[in-house]
């Protein structure tokens, strides 16, 4: 009889230690997917920083501003906090400072620019106003690069990486470091 | 301590190659060492250049990886790594200390901890160093690479450096060895030769041995020292060897002088040096020897003691270089007499110069043993005194020596050396009395002789000092004018004790020893002291005559002495007459005229006593101041009776006659003696016929009374 009653109580408390487990994952694994939204905009945040980091623009670019490099957002801004941590760092001796643009941007205001997905249908009209200024532009907008873009964030493997289109950052004069080249991947030409 | 020990090495070889050694082993020991810790450090240098460099190169590849957090290119990057593959492991951390990405070489290959490699730069660890590098962008930290490389490479490397640094080194050492050996071979050789030079030189003494010189150095210049120093011993060697062969030379010579003299010394202990005759030591000794003999085989020998008669007249008279040239003479004919001797014909002529011996002066003892007879003794005795009685030519000088001996036999004359030796002498001063030119075996009675004329010798002084002597006169008569005209002045001497003693027996004693001066200047005195006392009694004017002996004879003071008298006495010099005999007119003839001269000019007369027994030669005669010859007893005794004597003194007489001297007999005793010396022409006379030998007092009387009535 005693055997029985103790082979139970190991049962019981084996359950409870389970049940207990599945809840604290279940928790953790909703904060994980919300945090990881917000660390993926961190990340691409601090991305845009490393490209202009990595990128030479022509000195015509900054006629407007000498001293400063200013960063166009384009749409509604996806990053929350995080373009705040941007704003004031240097970049090849300017200060970064964000911009978020109107619909009818002025390609010489800037020399970065975010094209945030919610623009994805006036995509085309944007890469026309831009075309031929010396202005990087980035997008996490699936298909950025073949259809015209100079530098495509996306994710893979829950990792956010990049796509870049050399042919058309040809035509904007900016040159951008092969080491970036080295950890991109390459629009192929069509 | 250490010096000690050092220097407690035996060789200079083995100290010099312990120096060689020893500093080789230092300078390598300190050059491998020093190599060592540069290589350690170099390669440590060069092993953190070289990481750094890969440090920076991967750090600023990773950085975009870093920047962008791609893993996989951070990843790949990192792999390039591969081609160091000293880098064990590589990781790439982001800002917030995440891993992006990490190489290893090997899976096995482990990352170590290392808690103080937070800051930049290389750190050392045991078997790895880690190089840290912050990765900045543009200031900002992108991230962090760590570099964890192995230093077994390096330890490896280090390893075996120390390894062939040791190898070097010993191959190094025994190189060092080599060149010490070879070194300290060519220093130590010459230093071995010099001290090989030396030690030879040590045992053998041999000083023209040359060490070869075969360096320019030091030891060059030692071994010219030691050469030159071997040279100048070598010289010196020689010179010592010179000096020592002189002083060897030196002192062989004085050697062979010494034995030279010793042999000299030896003949003057035992021989006579004048005649090389045993002296008296070894005669007495050869005839204790014969003593001996002759008592075990009862024989007998001889003891003969010979004395030259008068010698010293002849001494005094020519010299002693003339003496001496006599002795040896008669030593010779000694030796000839006892030669030509039947009975020591065994004998050799060194024996033979050992029977034979001088006493001094001129005296000799024979020793004549193995006597059959006494008769044999006799006759050697004889025939020495023929030998010796030869005249003997020596330097113009014919001279005649006679000798008296003295015979003692043994057993009967005595048993021991002196008493034999005594008992000769006693015989030949008896052969001496009995008229000289004779031998005497001894008697019993002769010691009384003997000791007699001892006491005499020693009476005679007190004698002439207390007057015991008296002077008589003995007239000499002359018949052609037939008157006393002179007499001779005789000495008598009546001793208190002794009684009276003849001359004959006193006058040779004088004569000996010195008494003839004294005696002669007294006989002088007492004669002019008496004619003087005769004229003024008025007697008739005489003259006398007054012996002179040959010994005294020599010297000035006879010519000083009669001077004296005359002028005393107030006499005239025609009164006294001196007589001296052949004998003395014949020995130191230069002499003897001279004072003769000066006697005549003082107006003195001279007469030769007992002439015709002498051997003078009749030559020299006229040559002296001569005015009487006095014919000896011995022939006028004789006259009447033999031819031989007849005709001496017919002789005699006709040579006076052709000299124109007078001559005068003595001894006449008889008429017949008278007679025939008549008939041969002699008128003068003497001798007992007439009278004999009277004290002053009777001659007084007697020239008083006994006047012409002859």
């Amino acid at each position: 009889v005693v055997e029985g009653e103790q082979r139970f109580m190991k049962r019981f408390f084996s359950l409870i230690a389970i049940g207990l487990l599945v809840a604290l994952l279940g928790g953790s694994l909703e904060v994980v997917y919300a945090d990881s939204q917000a660390e993926e905009y961190r990340l691409k945040a601090a991305f845009l920083l490393n490209f202009a980091r990595f990128a030479q623009w022509p000195s015509s670019a900054f006629a407007a501003h000498e001293t400063e490099l200013v960063v166009g957002i384009l749409g509604r801004d996806p990053y929350g906090d995080a373009l705040k941590q941007l704003q004031g760092m240097v970049v090849h001796g300017r200060k970064v400072r964000i911009s978020y643009m109107e619909n009818e941007p002025d390609p010489s205001s800037c020399q970065l620019v975010f094209i945030a997905g919610s623009e994805s249908p006036r995509l085309a009209e944007y890469l026309l106003r831009f075309k031929g200024y010396p202005v990087l532009l980035v997008s996490d907008i699936p298909q950025f690069g073949e259809r015209g873009g100079h530098i495509e964030l996306f994710t893979r493997h829950n990792k956010v990486r990049f796509r870049i289109n050399l042919a058309g950052l040809k035509s904007s004069n900016i040159i951008l470091s092969s080491k970036l080249l080295h950890l991109a991947e390459l629009v192929e030409r069509k | 301590m250490v010096h000690r020990r050092f220097s407690g090495l035996t060789s200079i070889s083995t100290k010099l190659r312990v120096i060689i050694l020893t500093i080789c082993g230092l300078v390598l020991l300190f050059s491998t060492v020093a190599a060592t810790l540069y290589t350690i450090y170099s390669g440590r240098q060069d092993l953190r250049q070289k990481v750094l460099a890969m440090t920076e190169i991967a750090a600023n590849q990773s950085a975009a990886a870093l920047m962008f957090e791609d893993a996989v290119t951070a990843a790949e990057n990192l792999k390039s790594l591969q081609a160091a593959p000293e880098v064990e492991v590589a990781l790439l951390r982001l800002p917030d200390n995440r891993k992006l990405a990490a190489y290893r070489r090997a899976p096995e290959v482990k990352e170590v901890s290392c808690p103080q490699c937070a800051n930049d730069g290389i750190h050392w660890l045991e078997k790895q160093l880690h190089s840290v590098q912050t990765i900045r962008v543009d200031g900002n930290i992108v991230g962090r690479l760590v570099l964890q490389v192995s230093l077994e490479d390096l330890h490896r490397q280090t390893t075996s450096f120390v390894a062939l640094s040791l190898l070097m080194l010993l191959a190094a050492m025994a190189a060092a060895s080599a060149l010490a050996t070879w070194m300290q071979r060519s220093i130590t050789r010459p230093v071995e030769e010099l001290s090989e030079g030396m030690q030879h030189v040590a045992r053998t003494n041999d000083y023209s041995i040359r060490v070869p010189r075969k360096t320019e150095d030091e030891l060059g210049r030692l071994t010219d020292g030691f050469n030159a120093m071997l040279g100048q011993i070598e010289s010196q060697e020689k010179e010592l060897a010179r000096h020592r062969e002189e002083l060897e030379m030196l002192v062989e010579q004085r050697t062979r002088e010494l034995k030279v003299s010793m042999d000299k010394v030896q003949q003057l202990a035992f021989f006579d040096e004048l005649t090389g005759l045993a002296n008296r030591l070894l005669f007495k000794e050869r005839v204790d020897l014969v003593l001996g003999h002759a008592r075990q085989q009862k024989d007998n020998f001889a003891i003969l003691f010979l004395d030259l008669d008068r010698f010293k007249r002849i001494n005094d008279s020519f010299g002693h270089h003339i003496g001496d040239m006599l002795l040896k003479e008669i030593a010779r004919r000694l030796l000839a007499c006892l030669r030509t001797t039947d009975m020591v014909s065994l004998w050799t002529e060194e024996l033979l110069n050992q029977c034979v011996s001088r006493q001094g002066g001129d005296e000799f003892i024979l020793l004549l043993s193995e006597l059959k007879t006494t008769g044999d003794a006799a006759r050697v005795a004889n025939r020495i005194i023929k030998a010796i009685s030869q005249p003997i030519q020596l330097e113009g000088y014919e001279l005649v020596s006679t000798t008296s001996i003295g015979i003692a036999v043994y057993p009967d004359d005595g048993t021991t050396v002196d008493q034999l030796l005594k008992n000769a002498d006693a015989a030949m001063y008896h052969a001496k009395k009995e008229g000289r030119n004779n031998y005497q075996f001894f008697r019993d009675t002769m010691h009384e002789s003997s000791i007699r004329r001892l006491s005499v010798e020693t009476e005679l002084r007190h004698a002439l000092e207390q007057k015991q002597l008296r002077v008589v006169y003995q007239p000499l008569i002359d018949l052609a004018e037939n008157r006393v005209y002179g007499a001779e002045a005789l000495v008598r001497w009546s001793h208190p004790r002794l009684g009276n003693i003849s001359p004959v027996e006193f006058i040779p004693v004088a004569e000996e020893c010195d008494l003839i001066g004294p005696l002669t200047g007294y006989m002088l005195d007492q004669v002019g002291r008496h004619l003087a006392r005769w004229r003024d009694m008025r007697l008739p004017s005489i003259q006398v005559s007054v012996n002179v002996s040959g010994a005294r004879f020599g010297q000035q003071r006879l010519v000083e002495m009669t001077r004296r008298v005359i002028r005393t006495y107030g006499l005239t010099p025609q009164q006294l007459i001196l007589e001296l005999t052949e004998y003395t007119l014949m020995t130191n003839r230069q002499e003897t005229l001279e004072i003769l001269l000066h006697l005549q000019r003082e107006g003195v007369g001279i007469a030769i006593d007992d002439f015709g027994t002498g051997y003078s030669s009749l030559a020299y005669l006229k040559s002296f101041p001569i005015d009487t010859l006095k014919i000896d007893k011995s022939f006028v005794d004789e006259v009447a009776t033999d031819p031989n004597d007849q005709a001496i003194v017919r002789a005699i007489i006709a040579l006076a006659r052709s000299l124109e001297l007078e001559v005068i007999a003595e001894g006449v005793e008889t008429e017949e003696q008278r007679g025939f010396l008549l008939n041969l022409g002699c008128y003068r006379f003497q001798g007992y016929l007439y009278g004999r030998p009277m004290p002053p007092k009777d001659f007084e009387e007697f020239l008083a009374t006994a006047k012409p009535a002859l």
